[in-house]
C-alpha cells in the first residue's frame, strides 16, 4: 500500500511542472480575455500637444516653435516642456530647455535670502534638475523614435517643429467652429468621431451624440466641412480617427 | 534544481510580459469650443422668373416679405437681396411663373457651406396668394433650420377704430392684408382664437349687454354663447378647444367661470370678494393664470383648471394685469403699470426671473405667437395705440399695424 501511494506522488519536480502548466494556462486565459487590445501598435500615444503654436496656414512646412511667442506662453507653461526636435534630437533641447528653466526660476531667486551658500546650493540644484530633465526628454524622444511615434508636423518626418495630428485637426476644427457656431439652446454639445483619410479628406463624420438642437448640430457639421477643405494627410500614409466634443465656450461638460 | 529554476524564471517573465489594464485605455475626447452669440448669415437671392415675363414688382414684394419674416427670427442675420449671397451660411432662392392670374412659386433653402438643399417647395395659386405662399415658406425655413415651424402664416386679430367704432379685424403677421371681421357699429373687444384658428370669440355690446360671441371666420356664422346679465368678457379658449374660461359678473362680483364652447356653464372657478379677471390657460390645459386684487392690488395668481390650489405668482409691482402663458409653458407675459403707463414683463412660471421687455410709451395686452418665438402687443409709443411685434426676449420691437387710428388688443392665431 505504501509503495502504491509513493508511486502516485510525482515528486517536487512533477508538482512544479504541474503548477507551471496551471499558471501558464491562467496566463494565457488572462492575456486572451482582457488585454489583447494593448497589443495594437496603432495606439502609440502622442506625448505632447502644442495646439496654440500650430502653424495652421501651412502645416507641412513647419514653423519654428519660438516664433509665435505671445500665443504660446500659457500653453508652454501649462504643458510639460515638450520638444520641438530638430534632426539631432537632443541638441536643440539642450539650448532651449535651460532658457526655459532659468526664466522660470529667475523670479524665485530674489525671494530667497541672499546667502552665498543658499545661492550655490540652489544653482547646483537647478543644474542637476536641468540635466535630469534633459536626460528624461532625450529618453522620451528616443523611445518615440524607436516606436515610430508621431513626432513633428503632420506629414512631416518628425524633425520639424510643430505638433501632432490630433492637435492640428483640433486647431482646424476650432477655427472653423468659430466661424459658424450658432445655437438656440443654452448648453448644447455634440460628440462626433472624425476620420481623415490618407488623402487628407474627411472620409467619415459620425455623430456619436446629438445635441437635440438642430441649429447647433448643423453648425458642427458646417465646421467639420470647412475644416475638411484644406487638411493635410495624416502622417504615415494611413487614416486618422479621433473623437471630438463640440460645445459653446464657457459651457461645462455634462 | 536547475530546470526548476529555469521554469520559475520563464513563468515570471511571462507574467511580467502580460499586458496590464492600462494598455486598453483609449485616447480621450478633445473639446472644440467657440464663442456663442453668432447668428446664421442668411441671404435672400433676388426672385427670378421660371418662365414667361419677369415681374420685378412681385420679386421685390417677395424679397421684402422674406426679409421681414426671417429678420424677425432671432436665429438669422438677414442680408437683403441686393447684397448677394457670398459668405452666407444659408441662401433662400425663389422663382415664379405667372399665367394670367395664376401663380406658381418655387422656393429653395440651400446650405451653402454643406452644399445641401435643406428644403424645396412649390406653391400654386392665384396672384393674390403671393404673400401667403411667402409666409408659408418662411415658416418652412424655420422648421428646416431649427426644427420648429414658424408662425408667419398665422393671422393677428385686433380691435381697430378705423371705421369709427371698435371693430375686430384680422391681418397678416407683418401688418399687411387687413380684413374686417365684425361690422356691427358697436363696441367689440378682446378677441381670442380657437386652437384650430378657424374661430374667434369676442365680447360685443351690439345687443346692449357685453355678451360673448363665437364666430367662424371662413363662413361668417356667429353665435352668442354667453349673455348672462352683467359682464361676459375676457374669454380664453382652453387648449382642447372645447372649454372657455371667461369673466362674468352675474353673481354680483367679477369671477372666473368655465363654460363649454356652446355656452353651457360648467363651473365657477373663483369665489372671492375680490375682483378676478383675465384668465389664461397653460398650454397643457391643467392650470390657469389670472389677475386678482384679493390682497389689495391686482397681482397674478395661478390655479388648477378646477379652481383649486391657488398660489400667487407676482410679488413685485403694484398693478400687474393681462397675463398670457407661453406656448412652451415656461414663461408668462403680462403688463405692469408704473411711471404713468404700462410696460410688458415676462416671468417664469415659478415666479422667478421677472424681466421687463418694453420701455418706450405705454405697452399693453401682450400675446404670444403660436410657436412662442414672438410677442405681439399694443403700444402708444408713436401716438395712437398701434400693434407691435417683438421677439420673446424683447428685442426687435417693430410696429406692424399701418392705420393711423387706434389698433389694440392683438391676438395671434395658430397657422391657417
Amino acid at each position: 500500500m505504501r509503495q502504491r501511494g509513493k508511486s502516485r506522488y510525482p515528486g517536487p519536480g512533477g508538482m512544479f511542472a504541474l503548477s507551471f502548466l496551471i499558471h501558464l494556462a491562467i496566463f494565457f486565459f488572462i492575456a486572451w480575455s482582457q488585454a489583447l487590445t494593448a497589443f495594437r501598435p496603432d495606439e502609440t500615444p502622442v506625448t505632447y500637444v502644442d495646439m496654440v503654436t500650430l502653424p495652421v496656414a501651412s502645416p507641412q512646412s513647419g514653423t519654428p516653435a519660438p516664433a509665435e511667442k505671445g500665443d504660446s506662453e500659457p500653453q508652454a507653461a501649462a504643458s510639460p516642456p515638450a520638444p520641438a526636435p530638430p534632426a539631432p534630437l537632443t541638441l536643440p533641447l539642450k539650448k532651449a530647455q535651460p532658457k526655459g528653466k532659468t526664466q522660470e526660476q529667475a523670479p524665485e531667486k530674489p525671494a530667497k535670502p541672499a546667502l552665498d551658500e543658499g545661492r550655490e546650493f540652489s544653482e547646483r540644484m537647478a543644474k542637476l534638475e536641468r540635466q535630469a530633465e534633459e536626460r528624461r526628454q532625450a529618453e522620451v524622444l528616443e523611445r518615440l523614435k524607436s516606436k515610430g511615434g508621431r513626432v513633428g508636423m503632420p506629414g512631416a518626418k518628425g524633425s520639424e517643429a510643430g505638433s501632432d495630428y490630433s492637435s492640428y485637426l483640433h486647431s482646424r476644427l476650432k477655427d472653423a467652429f468659430g466661424q459658424v457656431m450658432v445655437s438656440q439652446t443654452k448648453s448644447p454639445q455634440v460628440i462626433a468621431s472624425i476620420t481623415v483619410g490618407p488623402d487628407g479628406r474627411i472620409s467619415e463624420y459620425k455623430v456619436e451624440k446629438q445635441s437635440g438642437d438642430p441649429l447647433f448640430d448643423d453648425a458642427v457639421a458646417r465646421a467639420v466641412t470647412i475644416a475638411g477643405r484644406s487638411l493635410v494627410p495624416p502622417p504615415g500614409g494611413g487614416q486618422f480617427k479621433r473623437v471630438f466634443r463640440f460645445r459653446p465656450e464657457g459651457v461645462g461638460v455634462r | 534544481m536547475r530546470i526548476q529554476f529555469l521554469l520559475v524564471l520563464l513563468l515570471c517573465s511571462l507574467l511580467l510580459a502580460a499586458p496590464g489594464p492600462s494598455g486598453s485605455v483609449e485616447e480621450g475626447v478633445l473639446d472644440v469650443t467657440a464663442a456663442s452669440g453668432r447668428k446664421l448669415q442668411f441671404a435672400i437671392a433676388p426672385s427670378t422668373a421660371l418662365s414667361g415675363p419677369a415681374a420685378p414688382e412681385l420679386a421685390r414684394e417677395l424679397g421684402e416679405l422674406f426679409a421681414f419674416d426671417l429678420g424677425m427670427a432671432a436665429e438669422f442675420e438677414v442680408s437683403p437681396p441686393s447684397a448677394g449671397s457670398a459668405g452666407a451660411d444659408l441662401v433662400l432662392k425663389s422663382s415664379y411663373a405667372m399665367n394670367g392670374n395664376a401663380l406658381t412659386l418655387e422656393c429653395r433653402l440651400v446650405d451653402q457651406v454643406l452644399n445641401r438643399e435643406l428644403s424645396a417647395k412649390r406653391y400654386t395659386g392665384g396672384l393674390k396668394d403671393l404673400r401667403r405662399m411667402g409666409h408659408a415658406f418662411a415658416d418652412e425655413v424655420l422648421r428646416a433650420v431649427t426644427g420648429r415651424k414658424g408662425p408667419f402664416t398665422g393671422k393677428i386679430a385686433y380691435v381697430t377704430k378705423r371705421s369709427g367704432n371698435k371693430e375686430i379685424y384680422v391681418m397678416d403677421c407683418d401688418g399687411q392684408n387687413p380684413q374686417r371681421v365684425t361690422n356691427n357699429g358697436s363696441i367689440n373687444l378682446k378677441p381670442d382664437f380657437a386652437p384650430s384658428g378657424k374661430e374667434i370669440i369676442y365680447t360685443s355690446y351690439k345687443k346692449g349687454n357685453p355678451d360673448l360671441y363665437r364666430r367662424e371666420l371662413f363662413t361668417g356664422l356667429e353665435a352668442r354663447i354667453s349673455s348672462r346679465s352683467g359682464l361676459n368678457a375676457m374669454a380664453a379658449f382652453a387648449p382642447d378647444g372645447n372649454r372657455i374660461a371667461l369673466v362674468m359678473t352675474k353673481d354680483g362680483n367679477s369671477e372666473i367661470y368655465l363654460i363649454s364652447k356652446e355656452g353651457k356653464e360648467l363651473a365657477r372657478l373663483t369665489r372671492n370678494a375680490a375682483i378676478e379677471v383675465s384668465p389664461a390657460w397653460s398650454p397643457d390645459g391643467s392650470k390657469i393664470v389670472f389677475v386678482s386684487d384679493r390682497f389689495g392690488k391686482p397681482q397674478l395668481f395661478v390655479m388648477d383648471a378646477d379652481g383649486g390650489n391657488v398660489r400667487r405668482l407676482t410679488t413685485t409691482g403694484a398693478y400687474n394685469v393681462t397675463p398670457r402663458w407661453s406656448p412652451r409653458g415656461d414663461r408668462i407675459v403680462y403688463a405692469r403699470q408704473g411711471g404713468g403707463g404700462f410696460q410688458i414683463h415676462a416671468i417664469d412660471v415659478d415666479g422667478s426671473n421677472d424681466t421687463q421687455l418694453t420701455t418706450a410709451g405705454s405697452n399693453e395686452h401682450p400675446r404670444w405667437s403660436p410657436d412662442g418665438r414672438f410677442i405681439v402687443f399694443g403700444s402708444t409709443r408713436d401716438g395712437a395705440e398701434a400693434v407691435y411685434l417683438m421677439r420673446a426676449d424683447g428685442s426687435a420691437q417693430t410696429r406692424i399695424s399701418r392705420s393711423k387710428v387706434s389698433d389694440s388688443h392683438p391676438t395671434w392665431s395658430p397657422n391657417w
